[in-house]
């Protein structure tokens, strides 16, 4: 019984084309002439409970919109979902009761309150009882450090701080779904790393589920079993991270950090995926290309100063499909 | 049929037709979209002087003249205060104020035209763009209000320079309102409590003259009659020969006191800019 | 219901609290509140000290339909705060963080900030009123105090039920700033005298049109007993306080109906 199942989703903007001026503004509101963007064009899947995917896709691409229909804050063009049995803009107030949202460039706590003021409203708008809010409220205060600024206000917090404050916030009432839009932006590696971790130990240890949409492909690495890549508004990929690598780019990377770098190395059956200085990452098939080969051919040709073969990252893969995408259809990354 | 002649290569000013049009249009833009807001201004500006044209026919009824004045020319007292102190608004007060806040005084302080030189510049340009639509609007509050000509031709040459020395101190009033900024960083509740009371005090609700003796006494004492009341006077003939030119002493006397006010306010702020950093 | 009411002053309270961190603005903000409502009622002091009367109404019975007005106006902002903000909060896309709490809408949109010039305004309010009272001579009685408390709700609900069905438009990414502050002109200043000076039709306009009327001057008439001076039926002037519950309850059925257009920001 999956917990979220959306189907055929679609969601249309249409934005008045404006006119300048007094007439203007009149003809607008008269003529109604609109643009119509697709954001979303018929996206379909479904989550068990308990899964913690990896919501990707380009600015403009339709993840946050997709976000945002999943939450109840947009109502949709066509299409269904549900969300724990809940139709999320028809069931609005249900269904918040059963998500937790954290909008990573926008805080949800209230700016010029100390951060313990701004658990206790949610503690009052989710008709908590004292018991779990304490309970609860110690066991985030500890896990995620939060102790030092409790009594901050939200203003003065750092953007890690206030980000523990936020996720602290949408996990306190206990939420069956996590949405987590770009949870780590901004943010320097070891506060990542922390709120990696929470998030990490939420879903094994509550089991809550989580989506997570991010453009960091480590979240995803150290987080998803599972990733969802949409492009122009369609799922263009559904399933396992270690799939996705092996369809989109199969095979291996070798890593070669040359004496001269000042030009690319021309080795037979590889392709230049990535360059930094003298080092050069070339992909090839080890079907094809036998690896001991192809480290002989490299030593004899180039004077290597190291070498390493390694299985292509996820952020390179996502690069490439872009890439190769971005060339055939223009989608519209404008916003 | 004749055989079509070619299309003619685009040479010269057609050339960069796009270009023009493309200006055009967007400084046409920006000025309907500044003017869309003027006309709502407008729309209140005029609801003003149509409530008090019906409340004041009211308030005299049968009365032929109160105070040495009919109700032609207390409206047409009241529709000139309101339009003049609409047009001749301090409009530098939110632009320092803005500088302040985003922490701009200082590389404003390195230009070669000076902090002071842009705001005059300012105030004299937002007046430039707000004189012609006031003129344009002046049929509307004919309509609304009541409009009369000036008592004489010599009342008429005395009420522009009247207005010119209103000018002067509505800018300097400005100035001064702006300045607060670089102690208190936030004017707006200033500027709400300047415009109500320059309004009332300047005597676009009452005119001075029915004002009881007490609080008659505590307007003369205040700039803001300077602003309206006095000019708009010497308009409808109220008060001319040498009580007109005492009229503009006045006036010109709070020019130069404000003037310099603003000199010492001023050099005060630039001291607190160079100890705190712009 | 109690849930609600606990809700609201839950929220209201933090939007207070988050108001009274400056300090400085909080008292300037109050004098401007004060300080605006008063200019508008020296002006009729100083003219009905020179004239006795406006229309037949003495300078105590103009105060009185003032603070009247005052009152309702006061009460509508501490209650339901500056609808004028709905415009940035939809613009800004704030509103999202709105759409995923558990709570309506509006009660959060109600409560975000404290309004903190409405004290002055609703304090100027009760001066006025209660100077004004004893100048006007009003026969007090159970009845006519339960009027007025209904009038000062009813009256909270019409000025703020037409601002918020106006707000409403914002969610087509209409802007409506503009169109605010002239009905916003036309409440504070037109619904301060006793209509009949404004004649016929606009009379007419003023309460069918936009319901000016119904804020004060009609319930007015009730307390001041000069019902008989007016041009439409006395019954409209008895039921005023209806005529809130009635705009505010279609304007809130319209904010709904238009929630549904709220676009977010990025698209």
């Amino acid at each position: 019984m999956p917990i979220i199942r959306v189907r055929d989703l679609v969601k249309e903007f249409r934005t008045p084309k404006r006119q300048p001026g007094l007439t203007g503004s009149l003809r607008t509101i008269l003529t109604r002439e609109e643009r119509v963007v697709r954001a979303v064009d018929g996206v379909s899947f479904e989550l068990a409970e308990g899964e913690l995917i990896g919501y990707l896709g380009r600015n403009g691409a339709g993840k946050s919109t997709t976000v945002k229909l999943l939450t109840g804050i947009l109502h949709p063009t066509s299409g269904q979902v549900e969300v724990a049995g809940l139709v999320p803009w028809r069931d609005r107030e249900r269904n918040a009761m059963n998500i937790g949202v954290v909008f990573g460039q926008r805080s949800q706590l209230w700016w010029d309150l100390p951060l313990s003021e701004s658990f206790e409203l949610i503690k009052v708008m989710y008709r908590m009882t004292d018991d779990l809010y304490r309970r609860n409220l110690a066991r985030f205060t500890d896990l995620l450090d939060m102790a030092p600024f409790l009594s901050t206000p939200v203003r003065q917090l750092s953007l890690g701080q206030r980000m523990r404050g936020d996720l602290a916030a949408a996990m306190l009432y206990e939420p069956r779904i996590l949405y987590l839009d770009e949870p780590t932006v901004g943010l320097d590696v070891v506060a990542k790393e922390r709120i990696r971790a929470f998030i990490a130990d939420t879903n094994r240890g509550e089991g809550t589920t989580v989506i997570l949409t991010t453009h960091d492909m480590r979240d995803i690495e150290r987080l998803c079993s599972r990733v969802i890549l949409i492009e122009a508004g369609r799922v263009l990929f559904d399933g396992a991270v270690s799939s996705l690598v092996a369809r989109y780019a199969p095979g291996r990377v070798l890593v070669l950090h040359l004496a001269d770098g000042s030009a690319a190395p021309a080795l037979e059956g590889t392709e230049l995926v990535k360059r930094e200085g003298p080092q050069f990452w070339l992909r090839f098939d080890p079907a094809t290309r036998p690896v001991a080969r192809l480290i002989a051919d490299a030593t004899a040709r180039y004077q290597v100063v190291d070498i390493a073969i390694e299985e292509p990252d996820l952020e390179q893969v996502v690069r490439h499909i872009f890439e190769e995408r971005g060339e055939a259809s223009l989608a519209p990354t404008a916003r | 049929m004749t055989v079509a002649a070619p299309a003619p290569r685009p040479s010269g000013w057609t050339a960069r037709m796009p270009a023009y049009a493309k200006v055009t249009a967007l400084t046409a833009e920006t000025v309907f979209t500044y003017r869309f807001n003027i006309a709502f201004e407008l729309v209140g500006l005029f609801l003003q002087i149509f409530l008090l044209k019906v409340v004041w026919t009211a308030i005299y009824a049968d009365r032929g003249s109160v105070e040495g004045a009919d109700l032609a020319t207390l409206l047409t007292y009241l529709t000139i205060a309101n339009l003049q102190i609409w047009v001749v608004w301090p409009e530098t007060t939110w632009l320092l104020q803005r500088k302040v806040r985003e922490g701009k005084i200082a590389q404003d302080l390195a230009r070669p035209i000076g902090l002071i030189g842009q705001l005059l510049g300012h105030q004299f340009g937002s007046t430039l763009v707000f004189l012609p639509i006031a003129l344009v609007a002046l049929p509307v509050a004919f309509l609304v209000g009541v409009l009369g000509p000036p008592a004489s031709i010599q009342a008429g040459i005395l009420y522009v320079a009247s207005v010119a020395l209103a000018y002067g101190v509505v800018t300097w009033i400005g100035l001064l309102m702006g300045m607060i900024a670089f102690w208190t960083l936030e004017t707006s509740g200033m500027q709400a409590i300047y415009r109500f009371a320059n309004l009332f005090f300047a005597g676009g609700l009452v005119p001075l003259w029915l004002f009881p003796g007490p609080l008659r006494a505590v307007a003369e004492l205040l700039p803001f009659q300077t602003q309206a009341h006095i000019p708009v006077s010497i308009y409808i003939g109220r008060i001319v020969g040498v009580d007109a030119l005492r009229g503009l002493a006045v006036q010109a006397i709070w020019v130069v006191l404000l003037g310099l006010l603003v000199r010492v306010v001023w050099s005060r702020a630039m001291r607190r800019v160079v100890i705190q950093g712009g | 219901m109690t849930s609600m009411l606990r809700l609201y002053v839950a929220l209201a309270g933090a939007g207070l609290r988050s108001e009274l961190q400056y300090r400085a603005n909080f008292v300037i903000w109050i004098v401007t509140g004060a300080v605006y409502q008063l200019t508008g009622f020296v002006f009729v002091w100083v003219v009905l000290t020179r004239f006795e009367a406006i229309a037949g109404w003495t300078l105590g019975e103009v105060a009185f339909l003032y603070g009247l007005r005052l009152l309702g106006h006061g009460a509508g902002l501490l209650m339901f705060n500056r609808m004028i903000e709905i415009e940035t909060l939809v613009r800004e896309a704030e509103f999202d963080r709105f759409l995923v709490r558990p709570v309506p809408t509006l009660l959060q949109v109600v409560t975000r900030r404290f309004p903190v010039n409405a004290l002055g305004d609703f304090g100027g309010g009760v001066v006025l009123f209660l100077a004004a009272n004893s100048l006007a001579g009003v026969d007090w009685s159970p009845l006519s105090l339960a009027f007025l408390v209904l009038t000062v709700l009813g009256a909270a609900l019409v000025e703020t039920g037409i601002k918020l069905a106006i707000a409403s438009l914002n969610f087509r990414f209409l802007s409506t700033r503009a169109l605010v502050r002239v009905v916003d002109d036309l409440f504070s200043n037109f619904g301060n005298y006793p209509m009949r000076i404004f004649g016929g039709i606009l009379q007419l306009l003023l309460t069918f049109a936009l319901p000016v009327a119904f804020v004060a001057y009609l319930p007015a008439t009730v307390l001041l007993a000069r019902t008989d001076e007016l041009a439409i039926h006395p019954a409209f002037a008895y039921l005023a306080p209806l005529a809130g519950v009635v705009i505010y309850g279609l304007a809130y059925l319209f904010w709904r109906g238009e929630l549904r257009h709220y676009q977010s920001s990025g698209h």
